[in-house]
């Protein structure tokens, strides 16, 4: 135990001496936050650009394109007077989609001849685009159903039989455990996380390889009685304790400030953030000993952090990947915080059926134990220089 | 060395040599450093492969669903054949009560559940008043969200064609009369560019822009960290204070950086999307042409950063997170319309909004440079920007460098 404390003493030493890097951890956690909660501000966005050529010159046509004016989730920003101008402003990012209505539009609708309005779409920019489509979409078939209203009033049929006729099956929505459809919400709740384990993982692999690079890393085991592993759990404790408060701080922000969805237990997505956590530290302890050289260890490190978010597969789901990327994906702890987040917060599910991801997260705790005599080799006999 | 003796011609070959120099001698750095070489080669090559394979399908396909039927009834078997159909979704349980689909939910077994209600087809039958399908969404990714409502809504369009159709034969009305009442507007679809709607088709340019710029970026503050390390200065020549030759430093090492990262963009801007098929309709030329200003900007940008770094890997645990940020400044997780002022004009200052946006343009629509100027432009302003800062840095740093080094010289005498 006296090693222990003499090993954290020394850590602690080090970082009253070089602050700056555990201050800066703490200005970019209020750093991303912010950017993050005032970015995603909307929740859903909102207003996406949209163009209409309009070939028709009708009362009906103006009115179609007054309804897409002022619907609130469109913003038309330009009107093009053939199907190349709207395409350029479309390669040109300044519309997502737009609309062509054709000549003798209103003319064909009054004789029943079934006219079209054609709507292009760019998909390249999907959110934007998709948004734009179905919103767009929205407000054609309101001002479709005018026409086909007046024409069914004309035949004596009341407003409530005319709804049932033009519209009979209609879809209700129940987006569970996310009553808003926020985007921000279901983004956020694992991309914070995301960046607080990141930041400890380069930590850590930082303050050990620092000592292999400046050759004092034999002094550091001798403090620790020569055992490695007292050595590593010394040095990492100090970070521990910082990002447990940090994370803890980001929880309380995320679902008792910011009041997001929460269905579970709090205290319990505090314990998974913690494993989490610390899983992320022992998991930078496994690539220092798989490569012991500090110049490569910090950016394999941060080649794997930043695939692992992508592997977590909060964006694009996992079970849509290639085999062995579902398999991969279980190497990245956020996968696992990621699905005990989702049994918390959306589902709200009893604890037990988190515990066995709980238990995979505490897999990667003792990973590092196998690499203790090449850890070892690296630290007392330097035989792995760079 | 005093530069003063030589004239004219001599004093421009000295200039050319020593950038000749400090070019070659950069080089030879990043190609003995492996760290760099990790960041440069392996993440610039390796992660243009990886993240096609990670988002291989582009879309959910046959999501399994459940259906909670308490209609029973002719109609609502015919909504649910014609939603199993769709590509999206797959029914794989029929459960008697939402209890029993919730708990399959719960255990993770499907994604969504579709309610009919037991007044389903009495209500369209009797013209009494609409029914409703309710849709329960699994929110873990908006992706699900996205791939049921698509497919139940595409049904709910093509059934309501077929019982319109009935209704105003019921009120008289027979075939084409019917359907022209039923359908007065007919709505056509044409996507352009990126037919599939796929994510990866969508996200995958970015995120290759991405990479390049990331990769650049620390690499370069890497660079900076090791010569600080090693050395004590930011840059080091023999034989010469550093603070005159600051512009030939910048140039130097600037080359070096901008050509290894031209070829990597090639690779990873025209290369990559023709091997993976994803869209690829822009002009080569043009790529081209938005890649040089874009390297260039990101170098001085990268090199201007790279000032503060004082360890090799101060870059990297201080700014990875940078890597998120940028990508969202860049318009494309959230579509760029909808990013708040402030930021959006924030993003101006990273190359890698610009140039996304210009790859997009190019590659995925098919825009000519001319049609992205703005873009295009931006980044040669970027450019110009970044080099002064970079060189009004390099040379501070440099003075202050040399101010700490004789410090410490004057401790240890």
């Amino acid at each position: 135990m006296g090693s222990l404390f003499a090993v954290i003493y020394r850590e602690l030493r080090e970082i009253v001496r070089r602050p700056l890097y555990i201050i800066s951890s703490l200005g970019v956690m209020v750093f991303v936050v912010v950017f993050f909660t005032t970015f995603l501000d909307d929740g859903l966005p909102q207003q996406q650009p949209v163009g209409v050529i309009d070939h028709d010159h009708s009362t009906f046509s103006r009115t179609v394109i007054q309804e897409v004016a002022c619907s609130q989730s469109v913003r038309l920003v330009g009107e093009y007077a053939n199907f190349t101008e709207a395409r350029e402003a479309m390669q040109r990012g300044e519309i997502y989609v737009f609309f062509e209505m054709p000549e003798g539009l209103y003319d064909d609708l009054a004789a029943q001849r079934q006219p079209s309005i054609t709507i292009y779409s760019a998909h390249g920019l999907m959110v934007g685009s998709m948004l734009a489509y179905k919103q767009l979409r929205t407000v054609l078939t309101v001002v479709c159903g005018g026409a086909q209203r007046q024409a069914l009033r004309a035949r004596g049929l009341t407003d409530s039989q005319i709804m049932t006729l033009i519209q009979p099956v209609v879809l209700d929505q129940h987006p569970l455990g996310n009553p808003w459809t926020s985007y921000a919400v279901y983004l956020l709740t694992t991309i914070l996380p995301g960046i607080l384990g990141m930041m400890i993982t380069l930590l850590s692999v930082f303050t050990i390889t620092r000592e292999i690079k400046r050759h004092t890393s034999h002094r550091w085991v001798e403090t620790a009685n020569g055992s490695v592993t007292t050595a590593i759990i010394g040095k990492l404790l100090p970070y521990t304790f910082y990002f447990t408060i940090l994370g803890i701080a980001l929880n309380l922000f995320m679902f008792k400030i910011m009041r997001w969805p929460m269905n579970g237990q709090f205290w319990f997505q505090n314990l998974a953030l913690m494993c989490y956590l610390y899983a992320m530290q022992a998991t930078a302890v496994t690539i220092v000993g798989f490569v012991p050289q500090s110049k490569v260890a910090i950016s394999i490190t941060s080649l794997f952090t930043v695939l692992s978010i992508s592997l977590s597969g909060f964006t694009y789901p996992v079970d849509s990947m290639y085999p062995a990327f579902q398999a991969l994906s279980n190497l990245a702890p956020l996968r696992h915080y990621y699905l005990i987040t989702v049994n918390q917060t959306l589902l709200g599910l009893p604890i037990k059926e988190s515990l066995a991801e709980i238990g995979k997260l505490m897999i990667f705790w003792i990973v590092p134990v196998f690499f203790n005599p090449r850890l070892k080799k690296a630290f007392v006999d330097y035989a792995f220089p760079d | 060395m005093a530069l003063d003796k030589y004239k004219g011609a001599t004093k421009i070959l000295y200039f050319i040599e020593d950038i000749w120099y400090i070019f070659v001698t950069e080089l030879r750095n990043i190609f003995h450093d492996t760290g760099v070489m990790v960041i440069f080669f392996l993440g610039g090559t390796i992660y243009p492969i990886l993240y096609p394979l990670v988002y291989k399908d582009e879309v959910v396909q046959e999501m399994p669903i459940a259906i909670v039927d308490d209609s029973n009834s002719e109609l609502s078997r015919k909504f649910i054949r014609e939603l199993d159909a769709t590509r999206e979704v797959h029914i794989v349980y029929h459960c008697l009560n939402m209890q029993e689909a919730q708990d399959l939910y719960e255990r993770r077994l499907i994604h969504g559940v579709v309610y009919f209600p037991k007044d389903f087809q009495s209500n369209i039958e009797s013209l009494k008043g609409q029914s409703t399908v309710s849709l329960y969404f699994d929110m873990a990714s908006f992706l699900y969200y996205k791939t049921l409502m698509l497919a139940s809504t595409n049904v709910m369009l093509h059934y309501h064609e077929g019982i319109q159709m009935k209704r105003y034969e019921m009120l008289g009305m027979t075939g084409e009369q019917a359907y022209a009442s039923a359908k007065p507007l007919l709505t056509n679809d044409v996507p352009l560019y990126n037919g599939p709607a796929g994510f990866a088709s969508f996200l995958l340019p970015a995120l290759l822009v991405m990479i390049l710029h990331q990769t650049l970026f620390f690499g370069i503050g890497m660079m900076a960290g090791v010569s600080r390390e090693k050395n004590g200065e930011l840059f080091h020549i023999e034989g010469r204070r550093n603070e005159k030759s600051t512009f030939r430093v910048v140039l130097g090492r600037s080359f070096a950086y901008i050509l290894i990262y031209l070829a990597l963009s090639a690779y990873c801007l025209l290369l990559v999307p023709r091997i993976f098929h994803y869209p690829h309709i822009g002009d080569v030329a043009d790529v081209l042409r938005l890649i040089v200003p874009f390297v260039t900007a990101t170098t001085f940008f990268a090199m201007t950063v790279s000032v503060f770094v004082r360890e090799r890997e101060t870059g990297m645990v201080s700014m990875l997170f940078l890597s998120l940020v940028f990508l969202f400044l860049a318009g494309v997780s959230w579509p760029e319309a909808s990013i708040p002022k402030f930021w959006h004009y924030i993003s101006y200052l990273v190359p890698s909004t610009f140039a996304v946006q210009g790859y997009i343009h190019i590659n995925t629509y098919g825009a000519s440079i001319s049609q992205t100027s703005f873009e295009y432009l931006g980044l040669w302003i970027q450019a110009a920007c970044y080099m002064f800062t970079c060189c009004l840095f390099y040379y501070l740093a440099g003075k202050l460098d040399a101010k700490r080094k004789d410090v410490l010289i004057n401790k240890k005498e």
